[in-house]
């Protein structure tokens, strides 16, 4: 099956806080089933990144997402997946807003 | 991994800075550390509010500074640090843990990162954090993360 989704984790230094949120990202969507590939970038490199290819997410653990990101990506504030609260809501909203955009 | 523990009573700033000197010191870190992570914490500050537990910080910077990997654990001796919130860079909370990591290699630090959040949802970890000094914190986190061969080196300042 082809991936389904292009999902962007970003911080800061895309060393600790993304890579992490990244891991416990795919583990969820691997319990849903849902195919995505997911790439950690930092977040003053997004712009270019999104320009070169646009991701259907951008999940951000670091602060604010750049302004200058298209209005149709999804922006998720990716906390949860850093502290491990609230994990499934995130994931959850996150694929229901995915789905409505969809059909 | 070699792991410390400190009690401080100076500020973000300053602890950082006091904390950069001693891993330069000490062989873990280069001479750029110091400016890396203060400007790291200023773009994108490391303030975490977890829910039900008291406030961290996990204060980290690019891998290209560092020499060799270790974490600090930090009680401000009389009161509270404060950091801005890695969500919402705007508000500063009072941070009463710090977790400095000295991320040398990605990778395999996500495994450390991933183990030590986890620790969040577990009630004697966070009885530990709420009312036990750093080196407890330290000692706990030697027993209850045995996978990263963590080894116990003391206090490196305060």
């Amino acid at each position: 099956m082809a991936d389904k989704y292009l999902i962007y984790v970003a911080c800061g230094s895309a060393a600790a806080s993304a890579a992490l949120a990244r891991r416990r990202l795919i583990d969820e969507l691997d319990k849903r089933k849902i195919k995505a590939v997911v790439e950690v970038h930092r977040i003053l490199e997004l712009p270019g990144q999104v320009a070169n290819r646009k991701p259907d997410v951008v999940v951000v653990t670091a602060g604010q997402a750049p302004a200058a990101l298209p209005e149709d990506v999804l922006i998720v504030q990716g906390i949860p997946l850093m502290t491990g609260f609230g994990i499934d809501g995130l994931v959850d909203d996150m694929l229901k807003t995915l789905e409505e955009r969809e059909s | 991994m070699e792991i410390y523990s400190a009690f401080s009573n100076t500020d973000r700033e300053g602890l950082l800075r006091e904390l950069s000197v001693t891993l330069e010191n000490k062989g873990f870190v280069k001479d750029t550390y110091q400016a890396s992570i203060l400007q790291r914490e200023k773009m994108h500050p490391t303030g975490l509010k977890v829910e039900n537990l008291i406030n961290i910080a996990i204060p980290h910077t690019d891998v290209e500074h560092v020499l060799k990997p270790t974490m600090v654990v930090i009680k401000h001796s009389s009161g509270s640090f404060k950091f801005f919130r890695m969500d919402d860079p705007q508000v500063q909370i009072p941070v009463e843990v710090v977790f400095l990591l000295v991320v040398k290699e990605s990778d395999g630090y996500v495994n450390f990162l991933a183990a030590l959040t986890n620790l969040f949802q577990d009630a004697e970890f966070i009885e530990l954090l709420e009312s036990q000094t750093p080196e407890a914190i330290c000692r706990g986190l030697v027993d209850k993360l045995k996978q990263f061969d963590l080894t116990y080196q003391g206090e490196l300042i305060g």
